[in-house]
């Protein structure tokens, strides 16, 4: 997918002036959140389960190479195939390669938040094979021809009126005709639909939640039973990865997948936990022929290089994304690519540059609420302020601020000129708002007042009034 | 491994070795896999009392049974598709625990056919308290399509197979030695989906309703 | 306690600009429980500006500053969560490649309290302010997650005679202030103020109040422009009773 997380402003204005999204986004700001919090007071101690979750991923990080030989070795042993690829572009090539060297035609696909970031979809059409997206939200997002909003939720900014739209249109061609109304009619609609695409399709795509270096197995945690169709039915299964997918071992997915549901949904666990170790074996009577793994880099060995590796223990949740204030105003396409919210403001100008990424480090109150929730504990304000010093150091984001901040910084390390100036501001400012006590235009301060009052100062600065003060009172 | 691939791996692990600072990882061998190791709890903890993972269950939407032997299983599946107006044919698992099961009176076959499927049961090899999940391994008898292609899925459990965390599983796993299956479903309750307007649905892609048959001192 | 102790207090830019009151209050409430307050007249800011827009230089030299400036009293108070955060948590970040300032640094982080906190945790202060009122307390962020202030404000509110305390929806939800983020993306911070509005009218309090300035300012700005009637002022003016001496935030001298 094309970034165009530059045009981050405009973006934000068309959302915030957009009814049905901020009627959609109610359903994160509330019902995600609320259920999260009800499953986590279920746990006696959720905190120690983060810290032993987040040891875990710092852990594996430490030991990457390592880790992902071994389960290269394991997995290979199986009878998988590993393909390693270093960027967007190699992922691309490889699974087209397999897609042709198999003929096939079309490919039924699960989610993965890996296939969107290598855009897998754009390389199959471009090489005449039909991408279907079978997990509910990603069909719909599909169908739309939209990017995903949420990493979990990927349509949650459609409510149920515009998909019956949607599928009218749609689902013409499949002889449906009849005007459906109710969420049951239309989930029963695509599951009828997609059975036969299951049934057909040449090769299954699904992403992974944990690659486990101990047996080799890919590991994914699904609700709607979907990703399995795809990774069990076609003969060829592609798994699409970001190599920080990978854990040492089962028990660690045992720990992990305590936290992932939880955060993301508020299910103390979900509908299916797949481990899949390699293609069928022998007598088996179904399950693919080959099991390819495409190990995904794009970005992420630099990442771990940076100070901003922690992010690499991201097990993408979307906790922090639900609970972001600045998510919750604007939703995730204004972010401008795959990754929304707080993990997608530090996601993005890792991966596609700074200069791509435009101003989402900006983005954020840092008000920390994403960093309380995130079940890795990764420390997401502070990587955002860290990608700020870095946007400074390079130059890069508006030069007024920049001027502004330095200034600023020069005036406060002279105290007296400091107060002196600032004396002066304030009593001429506490003269103009003396008589209504408030502004509700300020030349200075316009994109304050241009939606909030702006109050007079109190005459003069606390400075001046303590001097008198201490003259008056203590001599 | 062709070129390009084995160029790639060496250069991402380059990368990764330069950042952590390591160097190829011989000298950690022995450290790492002991980790590996020392995570295998050596003792499995059975429960006994299934209330906890009946109501976990419950809470998923599967609908449970408890019966007393195993030719009840039979009878409870009898008596759930009359209930629920179910007529096709019941396409059934083979498991080393109910080897010979009578299933007179009920239309069923073992033959796997994917696409006529529409009703299924299939044999837990284990169930787990903590979250209500049935483990269901995939054999040459008991295809993983057998557990998502159905509308209706029925899954028997042996009551004395209900261990307390996922961790039990894989001690147990292990303990044959042998790598593990190629697919391990962890199954709790029937598919579903959130996807519209974060209104749950029950029934998405896989099987719509799930029946559990527990079954006691068989 | 036997000692009097010796109080550095930190004023806070914007309180030294905007409110005044704010500072003169905190001061009563420190000197009537006996403490010895100095107002260094060498301080400006804390940094916080810079430190979030990423200029880490500008952010260290300020904190040099009030390191410098406070090190010699037994604790540096100041009337803000926010600057308070940035002194006790960020402060000993910015010098980690400095261990030798560090010490330093460190010293200064575990001597510094926001007022409410010192008040309640350190005083153990006797209220005997009185406010007729029903009051929301809105939490900011800096003070609810940084530093853990959740139930001393509440606490202390609640010894006020006459002020009934009312919890609004949504209290660990930011206000959409954000620093320098409410004049950078006017219109999310907009968005987010609203809303915060909204909880604070469905409560039905007639006076908001809370720990930091900026949060007040942002939300009566927002009150004031939907024309709500509801009145704003920092804790600490209630606690000192000073509330009756000053028109609220935005409004007039009567
Ligand atoms: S950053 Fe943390 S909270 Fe956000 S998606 Fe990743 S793991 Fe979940």
């Amino acid at each position: 997918m094309q970034p165009h997380s530059k045009q981050f402003k405009s973006n934000v204005t068309k959302a915030l002036a957009d009814p049905e999204l901020q009627k959609s986004l109610f359903t994160v700001k509330k019902g995600l959140v609320e259920n999260r919090a009800k499953a986590i007071s279920l746990v006696s101690d959720f905190e120690l389960l983060r810290e032993k979750a987040k040891q875990i991923k710092q852990h594996t990080l430490s030991q990457l190479d390592y880790y992902l030989e071994e389960f290269e070795t394991n997995f290979t042993a199986q009878g998988g195939q590993l393909h390693w690829a270093k960027d967007a572009s190699e992922a691309q090539q490889i699974i087209v390669g397999i897609c042709h060297k198999h003929n096939a035609k079309t490919v039924v696909k699960g989610k993965s938040m890996a296939g969107e970031e290598i855009s897998i979809n754009e390389a199959l059409e471009a090489a005449g094979i039909e991408p279907i997206e079978t997990d509910l939200g990603e069909y719909i997002v599909q169908l739309a021809n939209e990017p995903p909003s949420h990493i979990i939720v990927p349509c949650v900014h459609k409510t149920r009126a515009q998909i019956i739209e949607l599928f009218a249109k749609h689902h013409k061609k499949y002889g449906y005709d009849k005007p459906l109304t109710e969420v049951e009619e239309l989930v029963l609609q695509v599951r009828e639909i997609m059975r036969s695409k299951f049934l057909n399709a040449d090769i299954g795509i699904t992403g992974a939640n944990f690659l486990v270096a101990e047996t080799g197995t890919s590991v994914i945690v699904t609700n709607e039973g979907n990703g399995d169709l795809c990774s069990t039915l076609p003969k060829v299964h592609i798994v699409t990865a970001g190599l920080e997918k990978i854990v040492p071992t089962l028990n660690d997915v045992s720990m992990l997948s305590r936290l992932l549901a939880r955060s993301a949904t508020g299910q103390e666990s979900t509908a299916y936990t797949t481990f899949a170790t390699g293609p069928q074996r022998s007598d088996d009577q179904d399950g693919p022929e080959e099991m390819h793994i495409v190990l995904i880099d794009n970005g992420r060995t630099d990442l771990l290089n940076s100070e901003l590796s922690e992010m690499l223990r991201c097990i993408r949740c979307g906790a922090c994304i639900n609970h972001c204030p600045v998510y919750g105003s604007v939703g995730g396409h204004a972010y401008g690519w795959v990754y929304p919210g707080p993990m997608g403001a530090v996601l993005t100008p890792a991966i596609i540059g700074l200069e791509e990424a435009g101003d989402l480090p900006n983005a954020c109150t840092l008000n920390g609420r994403c960093e309380t929730v995130c079940p890795v504990k990764i420390p997401l304000p502070k990587l955002l302020r860290l990608l700020r010093v870095r946007q400074f150091k390079e130059r890069k984001g508006s030069m007024i601020w920049r001027g502004g901040i330095q200034l600023w910084g020069k005036l406060a390390s002279y105290p007296v000129v400091y107060h002196f100036l600032v004396n002066i501001g304030i009593r001429l400012l506490s003269f103009l708002g003396a008589k209504k006590g408030r502004f509700n235009k300020l030349l200075l301060a316009r994109s304050w007042t241009q939606s909030r009052d702006f109050p007079s100062p109190q005459g003069s600065t606390f400075h001046s009034q303590w001097k008198k003060y201490k003259k008056d009172h203590h001599g | 491994m062709d070129e390009q691939n084995k160029e790639s791996k060496r250069v991402i692990l380059q990368k990764i070795r330069s950042a952590t600072k390591s160097d190829e990882y011989s000298h950690k061998d022995n450290i790492l896999r002991s980790r590996m190791k020392k995570n295998k709890s050596t003792e499995i903890k059975y429960v006994s009392n299934l209330d906890v993972f009946i109501s976990k269950l419950e809470q998923a939407k599967a609908t449970v049974s408890v019966v007393s032997h195993k030719r009840d299983i039979i009878t409870e599946v009898h008596k759930y598709v009359s209930q629920h107006q179910i007529s096709s044919v019941i396409t059934v698992a083979q498991h080393t625990d109910f080897p010979s099961l009578d299933w007179e009176g009920v239309d069923t076959t073992t033959q796997y056919n994917p696409k006529a499927l529409s009703t299924s049961v299939t044999f837990a090899v284990m169930g787990i308290e903590e979250t209500g999940a049935l483990v269901m391994l995939s054999s040459p008898s008991s295809p993983t399509g057998m557990n998502f292609l159905p509308d209706h899925h029925f899954i028997v459990l042996d009551a004395d197979k209900v261990v307390k965390t996922m961790e039990d599983v894989w001690a147990q796993l292990s303990k044959s030695g042998e790598p593990l299956p190629r697919t391990i479903n962890l199954i709790t309750g029937p598919s579903r989906t959130a996807d519209i307007e974060y209104e749950i649905q029950i029934g998405a892609h896989g099987p719509k309703s799930l029946h559990v048959i527990i079954v006691k001192n068989h | 306690m036997s000692e009097t102790l010796k109080i550095g207090f930190f004023v806070t830019c914007l309180v030294d600009a905007m409110r005044p009151s704010i500072a003169l209050a905190s001061i009563k409430l420190l000197e009537s429980a006996g403490c010895d307050v100095t107002v260094p007249s060498a301080q400006v800011c804390c940094g916080q500006p810079a430190f979030n827009n990423g200029d880490i230089d500008t952010a260290k030299n300020i904190a040099r500053q009030v390191i410098d400036v406070f090190e010699q009293y037994d604790f540096l108070v100041a009337p803000s969560a926010s600057c308070l955060g940035m002194i006790k948590v960020h402060y000993p970040e910015l010098f980690q490649d400095e261990p030798h300032y560090l010490e330093k640094v460190e010293k200064l982080s575990n001597k510094c309290y926001e007022i409410l906190t010192f008040l309640h945790d350190v005083l153990k202060i006797e209220i005997s302010a009185r406010f007729d009122s029903t009051v929301t307390y809105h939490d900011s962020c800096s003070g609810l997650r940084e530093l853990g202030i959740e139930s001393q404000p509440r606490q202390l509110l609640n010894k006020v005679k006459g002020l009934k305390l009312k919890e609004m929806k949504d209290t660990d939800i930011c206000c959409g202030f954000g620093g320098t983020f409410c004049v950078k993306y006017p219109d999310i911070s907009t968005s987010l103020v609203s809303d915060k509005v909204k909880n604070i009218i469905d409560v039905d309090a007639k006076v908001v109040l809370a720990g930091d300035l900026g949060c007040l300012m942002n939300i009566a700005g927002r009150c004031q422009r939907e024309g709500k009637a509801v009145r704003f002022y920092h804790t600490v003016e209630v606690l000192a009773g000073m509330a009756a001496e000053y028109p609220a935030i935005g409004e007039k001298w009567s």
